[in-house]
């Protein structure tokens, strides 16, 4: 294999002289003034019934009215801006071999059935089947996807919900400060300085790409494509490394804050800052942010602590979800369990209501961007009566916003082809062939 | 001893859902045992391409000798931590930042491919360490003039044999003195070196445990080159790279043989770093992976102080390390009451007072407590906030102690609370249960907080040869001398030796192991040694997974 030997571009000494370095994007939407963007956000645990979230008297593509349900109140302020997608099936479960409704956190964006994690018969550890939607969107669009979770607590199916491929989780920044450092570079050293020193780490970096192929050419053949991943990684960030250049816009870095489940509502909140920024610069028109993972933010005997929302439960959120399904008539946990998923749909709005905060043409970057509102299950962890909220995307073609829809039984992958087809990759299919019926209309 | 390991799956999930048994095997029951392939008399002489065992390995006499895959692994975040503390006297723990270990079969792996992410954390580690090296160390390490080929030439040669952990090849020496040529050109010696330790760092030689065998043999089976065996033999006994002696006795042809192995698995056992390396086993053994996040009630227990934590764990560090290399006697495990505490709170949770001087072990309560099994670390991080759970205290014993496996519970599970009883009688339920529950509803005899409030209550190890027991104090004495719980113990030491879950073509090592753990009455430190010794952890698979 040849590496790639670009030199880093000389004469930049005029830009400012601490300017961050960043990799800006080229590509618009074909058409619109404004690239089109998308946000994925998952939410843990599985939906509460249709009755929790399907507005009072409102059919099939009716308007949203004034007054929401109390577990979608949040959204009121933006219902002009929100379609609302209720009963789609995840059908790809019946196709699952692995046990258990959490097992559809790897279903829910690649819109297949699991594979068991490789020669782990026995245990129900999973990877997902194929790649997700957000990595396909960003590879279609010629772009990197930022993959940010929230306190996820560990390294298995449960904990990832983004997929390069089949059985190749992308593991999600943790820290904020963390993301917006690999986005916008270390911004503490003098522009020259720091493409000096950038240019001697690529150069390092050839040497470790000759380390990888040596070994790659003595490994056992089922090592061989780690090495391959491996170093197709390195040099995509090599790459990334020798295009850096001084931004032209001026990002906000988030403040260091503790990445623990008792602060997750703050970690996710600065995470989405972070998202916004990354938007707004153009480094990137794909996002996902994955609260927790299948279960929650915190132990499954723990409890839930968050004074700043309001919020203490003397049980997990995952341990929450279960009883509730158990006991739906106790009206104490079906409150705790209602005001559990308010608080994630506050935490929507508020991610809604920064990229609406932001100027782009005649518009704000939320009407050139779709954030959509995901999870891993339907009802009492079944596959039924999935619940999907999508917020902006006005300038978008064909889209019209402020209505409630109900699809219900239309597999999940369908909603998927027509989230690609929105921001403008063309697909007639999603994930897994036999399930997926075509774009479904919105 | 095959009868040890020869899993026969008992089939008693009937009440599980379909498609899943529950196999409860006495003793270490990885996958497939029984497709073992070894010792199936093929005839071929089996000619060892490994170090020669001197002594026919039982279930194995005359045929070839096989071992499991291990697949190709990253360095854990402990393991990346401590190396780095060794190789460049950083002790910052960056990889506590990287993305968390992946497990297999309870303990880290990280055989999943890297990703992007983590391409990018090796790689901004690697920067920061070089660059600290370079201000730290570089005055210390070397002692010639750094803008001549001559001395960084020798520095390379040293300082990639420790990061490689072997020695270079000519073709990587010159390759690096090319890189720090080049870099030369534009900067100085020391900035120059810098990011030839930072390539270095990023490189797979050093991110990997590299395996590759003996250079030329041929066949699917091969030895390890001294130098791999010297990383097993050090990331396992002490969980980080191989000190100057270690890397000595590989060069010198010492673990060319078993004997020669057995003589520094000794050596490292003896050094302080073995007991750290067994606190962190003990960790992913007993499950305390969450304890420092646990919380209780303080309504229903004033008495509880999160404090207690800290305390508990490191009582459950040093309780399996001195047990193991102190007293190194397997029954003590489940038996032993001497306390390794100094926490004034915690002895009274124990009940007991710290004796004045501070020293040595506190007995504790025979009739009340028996080693790991009532680890207040264990207890509390087996149980909820406010109430105990007899599905995770007896799910601990039968998977972690008997290494059998349990499916997660299906969907729509109907139960009225945490401890609901028609688990056991409901069909659906009683399957899987009835193998967890009424082992831990004898542990109700002990708080949430590890408190004991007796009084004992029996309980049942079903389909087990432990069965009824009268307390947690019996059961730990018909643990500490049952056959299937000794094979457990090897299992999830070999799992945590390899880093991989142990498969059929293992079963002559298996053997060999538990013959040797037999022979020693039982040894804990004499189970390491059977466990370095044994084809498992001296040989490779080269073949393609099945």
């Amino acid at each position: 294999m040849k590496l790639r030997r670009r030199r880093l571009l000389q004469g930049l000494g005029a830009a400012a002289a601490t300017a961050p370095l960043l990799r800006s994007i080229p590509s618009q939407a074909d058409g619109g003034d404004f690239p089109t963007r998308i946000v994925f956000f998952a939410s843990p645990n599985n939906s509460i019934g249709r009755w929790a979230w399907t507005p009072e008297g409102v059919g099939d593509g009716d308007a949203l009215p004034a007054s929401l349900p109390s577990m979608l109140q949040p959204l009121e302020p933006h219902r002009e801006d929100v379609l609302i997608v209720g009963n789609m099936s995840m059908d790809t479960r019946d196709k699952e071999t692995g046990p258990g409704g959490h097992v559809g956190m790897g279903h829910q964006l690649t819109g297949r059935a699991n594979i068991p994690w490789e020669n782990q018969t026995q245990e129900s550890e999973f990877w997902a089947g194929g790649i997700s939607l957000d990595q396909y969107i960003a590879e279609a669009m010629g772009v990197e996807a930022l993959t940010l979770a929230a306190v996820p607590r560990g390294t298995n199916g449960g904990a990832r919900i983004s997929y390069k491929a089949a059985n190749q989780p992308v593991n999600p920044f943790e820290n904020p400060v963390d993301a917006f450092g690999s986005l916008f570079g270390d911004t503490s050293l003098p522009v020259e300085e720091a493409l000096a020193l950038t240019s001697r780490r690529v150069r390092s970096m050839d040497q470790v790409a000759l380390d990888l192929e040596r070994l790659r050419s003595k490994i056992a053949s089922d090592d061989r494509e780690k090495l391959d991943i491996h170093l197709n990684n390195l040099l995509e960030l090599q790459g990334k490394l020798e295009d850096l250049a001084p931004a032209s816009c001026d990002p906000q870095a988030p403040e260091e804050s503790p990445l623990s489940s008792g602060n997750f509502p703050v970690v996710a909140r600065r995470h989405m800052d972070v998202i916004v920024e990354a938007l707004a610069c153009g480094v990137t028109r794909v996002a996902t942010l994955q609260n927790g993972n299948t279960g929650g933010a915190e132990n499954y005997s723990g409890t839930v602590n968050w004074p700043s929302e309001g919020i203490s439960f003397d049980r997990s959120q995952h341990v929450l979800a279960h009883d509730y399904d158990q006991s739906p008539n106790d009206s104490s946990l079906r409150e705790r369990r209602i005001e559990l998923e308010r608080f994630y749909i506050r935490q929507f709005a508020y991610l809604v209501e920064r990229l609406r905060g932001i100027p782009e043409g005649d518009g704000t970057l939320l009407d050139n961007t779709l954030v959509v509102w995901t999870k891993g299950m339907g009802t009492n962890h079944s596959k039924d009566q999935l619940l999907h909220i999508i917020a902006g995307g006005r300038s978008m073609a064909e889209h019209e916003p402020g209505r409630f829809l109900d699809r219900n039984g239309v597999p999940h992958n369908d909603l998927l082809v027509t989230l690609a087809n929105r921001v403008g990759v063309e697909t007639e299919k999603f994930g897994d062939t036999d399930i997926c019926t075509g774009a479904v209309s919105l | 001893m095959w009868r040890f390991f020869a899993a026969s799956a008992v089939a008693l999930s009937t009440g599980c859902y379909s498609g899943l048994s529950v196999d409860v095997g006495p003793g270490g029951i990885d996958t497939a045992a029984g497709s073992a392939t070894a010792g199936d008399g093929s005839g071929d002489d089996g000619d060892p391409d490994g170090p020669d065992s001197g002594d026919p390995q039982l279930g194995c006499d005359g045929g070839p000798r096989v071992v499991g895959r291990t697949p190709l692994r990253r360095l854990s975040q402990a393991e990346y931590n401590a190396t780095v503390a060794d190789l460049l006297g950083d002790a910052s723990a960056l990889a506590d930042g990287f993305v968390a270990d992946e497990e297999r079969g309870g303990f880290p792996n990280n055989a999943t491919a890297a990703d992007a992410l983590q391409i990018e954390q090796y790689r901004a580690a690697a920067s920061t360490l070089a660059e600290t090296a370079a201000q730290t160390q570089f005055d210390a390490w070397i002692d010639c003039d750094r803008e001549s080929e001559a001395c960084v030439g020798t520095f390379i040669e040293w300082f990639g044999t420790r990061a490689f952990r072997r020695p270079l090849e000519s073709s990587e020496r010159e390759e690096y003195l090319a890189l720090y040529r080049d870099l030369h050109e534009d900067t100085d010696g020391t900035t120059a070196l810098q990011h030839v330790v930072e390539a270095m760092l990023m490189s797979p030689y050093f991110l990997y445990h590299v395996e590759l065998g003996e250079p030329g043999a041929t066949g699917d089976m091969v030895a390890l080159t001294p130098w791999e065996v010297a990383g097993r033999l050090s990331y396992f006994l002490w969980g980080t790279m191989p000190d100057a002696s270690l890397m000595t006795a590989a060069a010198d042809g010492r673990l060319d043989s078993l004997e020669g192995i057995e003589a520094e698995a000794r050596r490292l056992l003896e050094d302080p770093r073995a007991k750290q390396s067994l606190a962190r086993f003990a960790r992913h053994w007993l499950e305390l992976g969450s304890l420092a996040e646990a919380e209780r009630d303080a309504d229903a227990f004033p008495n509880w102080s999160p404090s207690l934590l800290g305390a508990m764990q490191a009582e459950a560090d040093a309780f399996v390390a001195e047990t193991w290399i102190e007293d190194g006697d397997f029954r003590s495990l489940f038996t032993g009451v001497d306390a390794q505490i100094d926490d004034p709170a915690l002895a009274e949770l124990y009940g007991v007072s710290l004796a004045d001087d501070d020293a040595g072990p506190v007995m504790l309560d025979p009739a009340e407590r028996a080693g790991v099994l009532t680890l207040g670390a264990v207890l509390v991080s087996h149980a909820y906030p406010t109430e105990n759970s007899w599905v995770h205290r007896g799910k601990l014993v039968r998977t972690s102690f008997l290494c059998g496996e349990m499916p997660p519970p299906p969907d729509f599970v109907e139960f009225e609370d945490v401890n609901d009883p028609n688990r056991l009688t409901n069909p659906e339920c009683s399957g899987c249960h009835l193998l967890m529950d009424p082992i831990g509803q004898a542990f109700d005899a002990y708080d949430p907080t590890g408190r004991y409030v007796g009084p004992p209550l029996v309980g049942e190890v079903a389909a087990s040869e432990i069965g009824a027991f009268d307390s947690i104090a019996d059961l730990g004495a018909k643990m500490a001398e049952d056959q299937a719980v000794q094979a457990c113990l090897a299992t999830q030491v070999g799992r945590f030796a390899l880093a991989r879950t142990l498969d059929g073509q293992d079963a002559c090592s298996r053997d060999w192991i538990l013959e040797r753990f037999a022979e020693s009455d039982y040894d804990l430190r004499e189970l390491m040694v059977a466990i370095v010794t044994s084809d498992a952890f001296v040989m490779l698979n080269k073949g393609e997974q099945g």
